[in-house]
């Protein structure tokens, strides 16, 4: 006996081993008509459902295809930008050092143009200037009191400003 | 029907599909298995050569400062400038060797010919034109590169990195900074703290790009770089000018071969000055500062004897001789034999002897520098004589055994330990006697200073011991280093070695080194204001028979009551003036004014000194011209008026300047009147009457420094002769002592 299912996609015909009868391919009795199996069609509704399950899942595969590009395009542009950001970094650092050797230079230049004997050299034989003697230097000594000096060589001490308020 | 074949259709694409990517996936599978596994060790290999890069990261050399900070050296970044020969000379290139030479010569301060020979090393493909270039300098070339970029300029010219060194003082203490070469110390703090000057270098292994840029990778690794240290040096700039300078001119002034010196801090041993003439400019080290040496080298023929001269000078022009170099200390090692005398009780300062002149030491003769003998004299005067016969018996009271252990004790037998390289060892037995091998004669000639040899600084550190309460100190130069922050990583403390005499000992002996310089043979050290105790020497070069050679020097201490430095100065074969007396002493005078008056230690004029002081000039302005006349002359001035009016316009020198009393004052009466100049006049080698005389008759003052006496010849002035000045204006006239004692060179050489 044939039996089949309603789709209709392959049925089976079950035989005797045992039987004499000529093998035949399945599915066709001789002398029999073929059945038609019986087409089940979709709905339109089956079939629109259909699609659309086909779509979103279509969707969400490009939309994961496409972060994951999306990621790996950020890492390129990170990758890049700290290249560039160290190149910048090196130059800079080619700049800053050559400006400091270059400020180490002029200051030393500055240092030797102010030493001592240049000094000396131009006050002496520029300016006409003379070297101050001892006793041309005058010491203060902070530990009197205080005092006033009044014209016509005058002086008060210590109760000075007792006297002059009174 | 129409299903089965679209499902048939679906089926076979998807099995292409699946056939395609399986096998061009695999196939690049395949390719990166082979890659990364079956040849992944050498393809690793040719990548780490191609993009690793390893470099030493060089450490900045440390700066070295003075005292007070004032930069002595510092390091900076600069450029090596190469060119290829091969590239210029190609038969394809557009370059025009003789204007490219040209053009890099003058940016270079170089000569044209120079770099042209340069250029013409055609088999060359590396030619270093100059080091040490500044960025600037730098710069300006790149410029003409790029303006010649069609010319093929930039394959011909190159930079590399190099470092220069600056020494913005030129030569201030050169030699005892010394120098550097390519990073490393050749000589002087420079050689010796190399190790701390230099740092350690660090180290960059990353990957680069096609550009030898770094690149950002987690393949990198970097050793921090570890950067030199800073010295502070114990030197103060300013004074070591003073020394710098003083000794300069004296060398100049003798005539004489070398000159150095040393003032060192008493209580801590600190140098603040040491110098060593000639010296160098640290900045051209090879350049030989005698222009005179260096014409008689540059006519030697012979290319090998002319190479010798040329670097034996330089090696002498380097050499620090207050460390490096000995020489017999002649009479200021009787400071140390009074000392060692008065310690032991053999001999008081107040003790009477008899000089005749001479002493007779186990057959030998021994002469006083007076022949005639200085008669009864106490001990203190036989210091102040030189007086080498009573140092003798003085020695001989002692006894060979205790003046050796004294001569040990003030380190004459050790070196000091000065962080300097190359000090000179003594040598038992070569340099001086020890107790085993000293017999009479040596014990007689080691007791004014002859026949052993020691170091200036040696010599110093020990009159140090004498300044200092009898403890002998351990010089230094070096105070502190410092890390790049600022933060001292290792201060130097002083130390004391030990207690040479007692307090009291070196006080007597410090008093009698006083009246050298008051009424001895010291009498050019002496400065008015300041109480200074010093000791004269000469000796005689014994090492040089032949010729006769002399060593002036004097060593001494100030302020007596209170001593802050102790100064040496040595004059190595001076011609003319030969004693210590008239070469070392005045420059010493001079150092320790112009040192005490830095460091603000007041001077102090006892009466007769204040006496010859200058006085202020009266403010007679406005005043009239015969009452203003009478004021002058009544305070001792002298009066010139210029003019026909009746009251004192104005007058020269101004009101309240200090001029030598009975000097002159220039009133001016007409409003017209000019200020009258005159022609300062010879003043040199005349005495201070004869030399006052001739000032006042031109209209001008005259002062003197120095010792002058009625025989004195004044050997500099203030305002070179010939110079047109107002009249009125003060002229110093520089003096040295030239007692006929001192004119006796003070040898005291045995028969």
């Amino acid at each position: 006996m044939a039996n089949y299912d309603a789709n209709i996609r392959n049925y089976r015909i079950p035989y005797n081993t045992t039987s004499t009868a000529p093998a035949v391919s399945p599915g066709r009795r001789t002398g029999q008509p073929l059945e038609r199996p019986r087409v089940i069609r979709k709905t339109r509704k089956q079939r629109e459902a259909e699609s659309k399950r086909a779509r979103a899942l279509a969707i969400r595969v490009l939309a994961i295809a496409t972060a994951f590009l999306v990621a790996i395009g950020i890492q390129i542009y990170s990758h890049l930008r700290v290249e560039n950001l160290s190149r910048s970094i090196a130059a800079c650092q080619t700049k800053l050092s050559a400006v400091q050797s270059e400020n180490t230079q002029l200051t030393m230049q500055i240092n030797s143009n102010v030493a001592l004997s240049k000094v000396d050299d131009y006050a002496k034989n520029t300016l006409g200037m003379v070297k101050v003697k001892d006793y041309q230097v005058n010491y203060i000594s902070t530990n009197d009191q205080d005092a006033v000096l009044i014209s016509g060589g005058k002086s008060h001490s210590g109760q000075w400003h007792k006297d002059m308020v009174k | 029907m129409a299903r089965n074949a679209n499902t048939v259709f679906r089926k076979r694409s998807f099995t292409a599909l699946a056939i395609l990517i399986i096998f061009g996936f695999g196939s690049s599978l395949i390719g990166l298995i082979n890659v990364g596994l079956v040849h992944g060790s050498q393809y690793k290999q040719k990548a780490e050569a191609e993009q690793m890069s390893d470099n030493k990261i060089s450490a900045q050399r440390g700066t070295i400062t003075d005292r007070n900070g004032n930069v002595m050296a510092i390091s900076a970044d600069a450029y090596k400038v190469y060119i290829d020969p091969k590239a210029i000379n190609d038969k394809e290139s557009k370059i025009n060797a003789r204007t490219l030479a040209n053009q890099l010569a003058s940016l270079l301060k170089m000569d044209p010919e120079e770099v042209y020979e340069m250029t013409q090393k055609k088999h060359s493909r590396y030619k270093v034109v100059k080091t040490k270039v500044p960025h600037s300098t730098k710069v300006r070339i790149e410029k003409l590169i790029d303006d010649n970029r069609k010319n093929g300029y930039r394959e011909a010219i190159g930079f590399e990195e190099d470092v220069v060194r600056y020494y913005p003082y030129s030569n201030l203490a050169s030699t005892v900074i010394g120098l550097s070469n390519s990073g490393r110390g050749s000589s002087g703090l420079e050689y010796y703290y190399n190790d701390i000057l230099s740092g350690v270098p660090g180290r960059s292994i990353s990957t680069k790009n096609a550009r030898q840029e770094d690149t950002y990778s987690g393949m990198s690794s970097y050793h921090a770089v570890k950067e030199g240290e800073n010295l502070q040096l114990t030197l103060d700039n300013v004074i070591q000018y003073y020394l710098d300078s003083a000794l300069s001119s004296g060398v100049k002034r003798f005539n004489a071969s070398y000159g150095y010196g040393i003032v060192m801090d008493v209580k801590t041993g600190a140098i603040l000055a040491m110098s060593s003439q000639p010296d160098f400019n640290c900045n051209e080290p090879y350049k030989i500062q005698d222009e005179e040496k260096e014409s008689e080298i540059k006519s030697i023929a012979n290319k090998k004897q002319r190479q010798k001269a040329e670097s034996d000078q330089l090696f002498a022009q380097w050499r620090n001789r207050t460390v490096a170099d000995s020489y017999e200390p002649g009479s200021v090692f009787k400071c140390i034999t009074a000392a060692a005398g008065i310690e032991e009780g053999v001999v008081t300062p107040s003790e009477m002897f008899t000089c005749t002149g001479s002493i007779a030491v186990a057959g030998q003769i021994y002469h006083c520098s007076n022949r005639a003998g200085h008669g009864a004299e106490d001990f203190t005067h036989s210091l102040m004589n030189s007086c080498n016969p009573i140092y003798i018996q003085v020695a001989q009271r002692i006894g060979a055994k205790t003046f050796s252990k004294y001569f040990d004790a003030f380190g004459m037998s050790e070196m000091t330990g000065v962080d300097l390289p190359a000090e000179a060892k003594p040598r038992a037995g070569v340099t001086y006697y020890t107790a085993d091998s000293m017999g009479p004669v040596q014990l007689a000639s080691s007791s004014f200073g002859q026949t052993f040899q020691v170091s200036p600084i040696q010599v110093c550190t020990a009159i140090n011991a004498i300044a200092n309460d009898g403890k002998l100190m351990q010089p230094y130069i070096v105070g502190k280093w410092m890390n790049r922050a600022g933060d001292s990583v290792h201060v130097t403390k002083p130390v004391m070695k030990r207690q040479v005499v007692s307090k009291q000992t070196a006080r007597t002996v410090g008093e009698m080194m006083e009246q050298v310089v008051i009424g001895g043979t010291a009498k050019n050290a002496y400065v008015p204001g300041y109480r200074i105790a010093g000791k004269t020497g000469t000796s005689e070069k014994l090492s040089i028979k032949n010729k006769k050679l002399y060593i002036g020097s004097f060593c001494g201490f100030a302020p007596v009551d209170d001593p802050q430095i102790t100064c040496l100065i040595v004059i190595d074969e001076p011609h003319g003036a030969t004693t210590g007396g008239k070469t070392a002493a005045p420059i010493a005078a001079e150092v320790i004014q112009n040192t005490l008056r830095y460091l603000n230690v007041e001077p102090e004029y006892n009466d007769k000194e204040s006496q010859n002081l200058d006085v202020r000039t009266p403010n007679v302005v406005d005043v009239d011209r015969k009452a203003a006349e009478a004021s002058l002359k009544t305070k001792g001035f002298q009066c010139k008026i210029i003019g026909s009016g009746k009251k004192v316009i104005r007058q020269n020198p101004a009101p309240g300047k200090l001029i030598p009393k009975n000097g002159i004052v220039v009133l001016y009466t007409s409003p017209n009147a000019k200020t009258q100049r005159v022609k300062v006049p010879n003043l040199t080698g005349l005495s201070f009457a004869q030399a006052k005389a001739v000032a006042n008759a031109a209209g001008l003052n005259v002062e003197s420094t120095g010792q002058s006496s009625s025989v004195g010849a004044s050997y500099s002035q203030s305002i070179p002769a010939g110079s047109s000045v107002a009249v009125g204006s003060v002229v110093t006239v520089s003096y040295v002592s030239s007692d006929p004692e001192m004119e006796i060179e003070d040898t005291g050489n045995a028969d």
